[in-house]
Order: structure tokens, then C-alpha cells, then sequence
């Protein structure tokens, strides 16, 4: 009995700091959001994924009112993003296409979150670690733990003058990197507008394409069965290219229309697209990087799930889906 | 009470847990002597002494931070009651997913991935899982967890799925899902990818 009451004051001492550096860890990631859009800055981030690397060059400035970023990737085929506020352009030199969009969510990296989700800690364990520093710049470490097997943990590294996330990890319960992603070199300043205009001014004679989705909030698809603390933050009808968009079957423009669910727990997001079913696809379960693809049969439609979680959240979802007609 | 006494009563209530032999007035005080590390590292002891007795496979030694992450991801598991009325009534929901959850660590912990052949033909793919089969193995598990990861143990049955797998691979039209889904995602490689094709295209390059 002594035991356990000496056990219970320790943890009760204990407790605060606990609490403290939870809050802490977790006041961070709405800061690592913030500074997402507000710091600017030049640098070049690496992204690892199983035994590739690839590179990019990321360009953002802030002023009230307006944002620009434009990315470059190094590797591989020419890729250019450039985005003004909410308006997104994407540069495709090799197929000669121009894609226009509005951008749909403000959570790519060098932001963290998909929305604020207030109840965080119910599902992930928050803690700082000790400073780390990289590509130069001290940063603060973030160690967030899944508490459950339907999602997995991620270490974050931001910058300590302004809280601009300088690494990512995402880690399963094994605590292996599953993939990262890293400035390896970052320059804080002013950006001159001229470092924000496309490689690309001329397009005259470049295919247009834009990207368009039209909500479909009555689909009368439901998924019944989520991991705790996941919700449905989008669900709308677009259009799916039929072949890779690549050089060698660029006249393969054919798209399908597809319904399209985004479930996410605020860290973590799955999506369910849903389309009528046709002849070409294959039955099957991948997992690359920190990615699950898992595509099968319902009835006479088909279903693909794509998300950066476990393959047992993957299962969970792909039980629980029904058609209920309204 | 003399102290001796009283925890030679708790290791008896324990066993009788572990055992499935612990009535209700048992239940209170063994669930309750738990909550101390000694006392758990007894119930684990046990686990493992009948593990070993069902099959020698189980023998696993358990990392040091076992019990406490398994704690935390038990409390945060969502609960499927769908077979609860078969079991025996001595086992309550939190004993039954207790072992659910640990059998499902388990085998999540010692085969890692078991898809290593598939990932020899298809270079950047982790691991090549029959989705199929999976569906089969889930429905006779209360827990989809385990249920996903027992069938990891089984490669017999994966090899029968992983040609299908592999032409999966091969469908282009997962690039074009992977590329829609980054469209929302906070996939820390969201900005990479966007709406830049394949990465295993460009990895033969």
C-alpha cells in the first residue's frame, strides 16, 4: 500500500511537467503553421523516401495580403509551382502543360497541420527533446507518439528565431524513419519579387489544363467505421487522369469523374475515392514510404484508398463502406 | 496486512486473471494492483509463460517500453464489440483486447514486413500486402488491427496475391489517386510531389 501511495505522489509530481511540455510540444505545431506562412525564406529541402532523395528549391515571401512561394524540384523531370495567395500554377516543360488551380489546403510542408484539431492529445503523446540543429539552424524537436496502431508518429524540428519547420519525420512504432524530409541549406530574408516569376513566362502553344473539384457533400457514400479522432474534411466529385502524365503517352488526356472523401485526425489523412467500376484496375495492397494504397471491388464500384497511416487503418476504413442513397 | 501476505494475494489474483479463473471480487483488486510496475511485470510473466506453452513462437522478449506504449495505444483503441457475446463470460471487453492488442504488437514487432520478395521486383514499394486476403483473415479477428497484422505472419498466403500486388504496381492510374490525395494531404512530400507524376518512373531515370 506504501507502494502504491509513494508511486501515486511521484507520478503526481510528475504530472505537471508532463502536461506542461505537452501543451508546449503542441502550442509549437500551431506556431509551425503560422510561421508556414508567414516567415520568408530560400532554401532547398531534400525529401527521402525508402532509397530515393530528391530535391527541391522552395522560394516563399510574406506580406500582409499576399503570399508567393514558388518551388523548383532539382531531380528528375522539370517541375515548376508557383503560387500567389490561393492561386496555383504548375509548370510541366517535358509535356509542355500548364495546370491551374485554387489551392486546396494550406498544410503542405513547411506546415504541419490539416486543421486545428483541438483534441490532438487524445490520440498522439506530445514531447519536446532536446534541441537539434539543421541545414545551420538550431531547432526545436518535437516528438509526437501515436497512441493507437491506426497512425503514426512524426518528429519535427522548427527553427527556434521563428518556428519554421526545418525537418520532418515520420516514424512507425518501431521508430524507424518510415521517410523525411529536410532543408539542407536555409537563408532567412527578404525575397526580391523578381526570384518569384516562373522559368517558364512563355506558354503560348502549352497545354492548359485546370484542375477543377466540385463539392459532393450528397454522394451517399458514408464510411462507417474511423480511427478515433478522425473526421470527413472534404468530400468532392473530380476528374482522375486515366494514364500518367508523362511524355511517353501524353496524348493520353482521358480523365474519369471520381468521388473523392478526405478523412484526417489533424496529422494524419486517408482518402477514399469511389468511382463506378470499369475493367482496368487491379486488386492489391502497397505500402511505400509511409503511404498506403489499397484498391478493390465493391459491388459494381471501385474503391482506392490512399493514406499516410498503417495498413491496419486502411482495413478499418475499407470494412465500413456503405452506399446509402439519400 | 502484513505486506507479504497481501502481494502473494495479488500474484494469486493475478494468475487467476491471466488464467481466466478470477471471480468479481477478484477482478477489483488484481485490475487494480496492475497500476504498479511490479505487480504488471508479474502479469507479463505469466502472458509469457502461457504463450510459451501454446507455441513456441511467442517466446518474444518484449522491449522495456512494452507494457507503457501498449497501455497508452490500449486506451486510445477504438472498441468493436461485434463478437463480444461469444466469449466466456470471465473475460471482460479490456482482457480480450488486452490480448487482441498485445498479439497484434507482437506480430507487428518480430515479422517487420514480410513482403520482402515483392519488394525485390518493385524497387521503391516497402512491402506488397494482398488486400484480399486480409479481408478473410479480419473477419474471424475482433480486432481489425490484428486482424492486418496476423495475416503479415502468413507469406504462404501472400504469395498467392502478390502477382495481383505487383500488376497493381504497374497500374498508372495509382500515381493519379496518390497525386489527388496529396491534394489534401499534410504528406510531409505533398510539395514534392505536387502534381509532378510518378516517383517510380523517375526512379528507373
Amino acid at each position: 500500500m506504501k507502494m502504491l501511495l509513494a508511486s501515486l505522489l511521484l507520478l503526481g509530481a510528475m504530472m505537471p511537467t508532463y502536461a506542461d511540455e505537452a501543451l508546449q510540444a503542441q502550442a509549437l505545431l500551431q506556431k509551425i503553421q503560422l510561421a508556414s506562412q508567414r516567415v520568408s525564406y530560400v532554401g532547398i529541402f531534400v525529401f527521402q523516401h525508402d532509397n530515393q532523395l530528391m530535391s527541391s528549391r522552395i522560394i516563399h515571401s510574406y506580406e500582409p495580403g499576399n503570399e508567393r512561394e514558388k518551388i523548383e524540384r532539382l531531380d528528375g523531370r522539370r517541375r515548376e509551382y508557383v503560387r500567389h495567395n490561393d492561386d496555383v500554377f504548375s509548370y510541366q516543360p517535358d509535356t509542355r502543360t500548364l495546370r491551374t488551380e485554387k489551392r486546396e489546403t494550406q498544410d503542405m510542408f513547411p506546415a504541419v497541420l490539416a486543421f486545428s484539431s483541438p483534441n490532438l492529445s487524445d490520440y498522439y503523446q506530445f514531447r519536446l527533446a532536446e534541441n537539434a540543429r539543421v541545414a545551420g539552424v538550431e531547432c526545436r524537436v518535437i516528438v509526437i507518439e501515436p497512441k493507437d496502431l491506426f497512425r503514426y508518429g512524426y518528429r519535427l524540428c522548427a527553427a527556434v528565431p521563428n518556428n519554421l519547420m526545418i525537418l520532418a519525420q515520420t516514424v512507425d512504432s518501431n521508430r524507424q524513419v518510415l521517410e523525411q524530409i529536410a532543408f539542407t541549406s536555409l537563408n532567412f530574408s527578404h525575397i526580391d519579387e523578381s526570384f518569384l516569376q516562373s522559368d517558364f513566362p512563355e506558354t503560348t502553344g502549352w497545354k492548359t489544363v485546370h484542375g477543377e473539384v466540385v463539392a459532393a457533400t450528397e454522394s451517399g457514400w458514408t464510411v462507417k467505421k474511423l480511427p478515433a479522432g478522425f473526421k470527413k474534411i472534404r468530400e468532392v466529385r473530380r476528374l482522375i487522369n486515366n494514364h500518367v502524365d508523362s511524355p511517353a503517352n501524353k496524348k493520353s488526356t482521358d480523365m474519369h469523374e471520381v468521388v473523392q472523401m478526405v478523412f484526417s485526425d489533424g496529422l494524419a489523412t486517408i482518402s477514399v475515392f469511389i468511382e463506378p467500376l470499369d475493367a482496368h484496375h487491379q486488386v492489391g495492397m502497397i505500402q511505400k514510404g509511409s503511404t498506403a494504397i489499397a484498391g478493390y471491388q465493391l459491388g459494381k464500384f471501385w474503391v482506392t484508398l490512399v493514406g499516410e497511416v498503417p495498413v491496419a487503418a486502411i482495413k478499418l476504413l475499407s470494412d465500413s463502406i456503405e452506399y446509402q442513397p439519400k | 496486512m502484513d505486506s507479504s501476505k497481501q502481494s502473494d494475494q495479488i500474484r494469486e489474483h493475478i494468475s487467476a486473471l491471466v488464467d481466466g479463473e478470477c471471480g468479481a471480487h477478484e477482478l477489483r483488486s488484481a485490475v487494480a494492483a496492475l497500476t504498479l510496475p511490479q505487480n504488471r511485470q508479474e502479469w507479463e510473466i505469466y502472458h509469457l509463460i502461457g504463450d510459451i506453452l501454446n507455441s513456441q513462437e511467442l517466446a518474444v522478449n518484449l522491449s522495456s517500453t512494452f507494457p507503457t506504449t501498449l497501455q497508452t495505444r490500449l486506451d486510445a483503441e477504438p472498441i468493436h464489440l461485434k463478437r463480444a457475446n461469444r466469449l466466456p463470460h470471465y473475460v471482460n471487453s479490456r482482457t480480450a483486447y488486452a490480448f487482441a492488442a498485445m498479439l497484434a504488437l507482437v506480430t507487428i514487432i518480430v515479422p517487420q514486413f514480410a513482403g520482402r520478395e515483392g519488394a525485390e521486383v518493385a524497387a521503391p514499394y516497402q512491402s506488397v500486402l494482398p488486400f484480399m486476403a486480409m479481408n478473410a483473415a479480419q473477419s474471424t479477428s475482433p480486432l481489425p488491427a490484428a486482424g492486418a497484422a496476423q495475416h503479415l505472419l502468413k507469406p504462404s498466403e501472400q504469395n498467392q496475391d502478390v502477382e495481383s500486388a505487383r500488376q497493381m504496381l504497374r497500374d498508372p492510374l495509382i500515381d493519379s489517386y496518390l497525386a489527388a490525395h496529396q491534394r489534401y494531404s499534410n504528406s510531409i512530400y505533398s510539395a514534392v510531389e505536387y502534381e509532378t507524376g510518378p516517383i517510380s518512373q523517375e526512379a528507373g531515370k
